[in-house]
């Protein structure tokens, strides 16, 4: 299954070497010192890596609502009328593994490592997560050309996610999210010219 | 079928027999469903990317679906070392209309994980009903189906699953 979709969290702390909050870190813990964690009991976490996340996932879909306004003339041609705004929404479904991903099963990109989420890393990103200037959350959409790097990235903040496990597939989380966004800025686009 | 292990426990139940002692169930269960719905705002602007303005709010839902046993029997399960019971259908009803959250009467919802190591891995929600089915169809009426809703707050992990090498 291709990672299609990227996802991860500008981090709060401009310092050097950067601290990561419980929110940001790959493997939040529940001690130490000022980053106690109320939620998660016994995890051995070291909070030394970025959570950068590598979705797995079967289904995306990016649809941008536009709002025209068409009035209707009697007798005539409507009159168009267009403010030029619009709103883009993302959507991705997948499955998430129970446990942890064998060791290396990453991905690449820009020069970090992306890490395949647990349906624990997944939920807990989702409800520490919030959209705030310049702690964005960044999802970036890989094309097929992953080699020569072509994707779009855009500024989102999370405005459902749904999870599900059934008996008949005990082995996975399955997930579908859905993201408000901003206008995508693209890399290295594909286009016929 | 297999079942997906999630557990109900009342700390404080009142409708006991024993009044005011914990009641554990195990349930079971072929689905679970989470929603987590924010709220986000996207303020949409003339020749303008949209603005993203987002308080941080979540509101989780947990539903849950499968089978229970219309008639006793001495059946329990144990999510580490505490044991849970099976509940009939008549034990379902009955908590569907006894139960309710506050903090005399706490709720929690457990959904286990495979065992990481020798531990249990396990979520646990503090959870209020929000609505209980129990559906007896012709010719399964021994294991009719039941549905829960619950309202949940943010869980509690214990010994959470993580991918981090």
């Amino acid at each position: 299954m291709r990672s299609l979709i990227l996802l991860e969290k500008t981090q709060a702390s401009r310092a050097d070497p950067i601290v990561y909050t419980n929110a940001e870190a790959l493997d939040p813990k529940h001690t130490g010192g000022g980053t106690t964690e109320n939620f998660i009991y016994n995890s051995p976490g070291s909070m030394a890596k970025k959570a950068l996340y590598a979705l797995d996932a079967t289904g995306v879909a990016v649809k941008t609502f536009r709002q025209p306004l068409q009035v209707a003339i009697p007798k005539s041609s409507p009159i168009l009328f267009d403010v030029g705004s619009y709103r883009p929404l993302i959507s991705v479904s997948g499955v998430l593994p129970r446990e942890a991903a064998p060791a290396g099963h990453t991905v690449a990109f820009n020069g970090q490592e992306y890490f395949t989420p647990t349906y624990f890393q997944l939920q807990h990103a989702v409800t520490q997560w919030n959209y705030v200037q310049g702690e964005e959350i960044l999802l970036t959409l890989l094309h097929t050309n992953v080699n020569s790097v072509t994707y779009d990235q855009y500024n989102v903040a999370i405005q459902s996610a749904n999870f599900g496990l059934n008996s008949v597939s005990p082995n996975f989380w399955t997930y579908e999210l859905a993201f408000v966004a901003t206008r995508s800025v693209a890399g290295n686009p594909s286009q016929n010219v | 079928m297999t079942s997906v292990a999630v557990f109900l426990e009342n700390e404080n139940d009142w409708s006991n027999s024993s009044s005011g002692s914990v009641t554990r169930y195990a349930l079971q269960v072929e689905k679970v469903a989470i929603v987590i719905q924010k709220n986000p705002i996207q303020i949409a602007a003339p020749k303008n990317s949209p603005y993203l303005f987002d308080l941080g709010t979540y509101k989780p839902t947990v539903t849950i679906s499968g089978v229970v046993d219309d008639q006793s029997s001495s059946n329990s399960v144990s999510l580490g070392s505490t044991a849970f019971k099976l509940p009939t259908a008549y034990q379902l009803s009955r908590l569907s209309t006894d139960w309710w959250f506050d903090t005399t009467q706490v709720i929690n919802l457990y959904i286990q994980e495979p065992d990481s190591g020798s531990n249990a891995s396990y979520f646990k929600y503090k959870a209020a009903l929000s609505a209980v089915t129990v559906d007896y169809k012709a010719g399964s009426e021994e294991r009719p189906e039941f549905s829960m809703i619950f309202f949940t707050g943010r869980p509690k992990v214990y010994y959470p699953h993580m991918t981090i090498t």
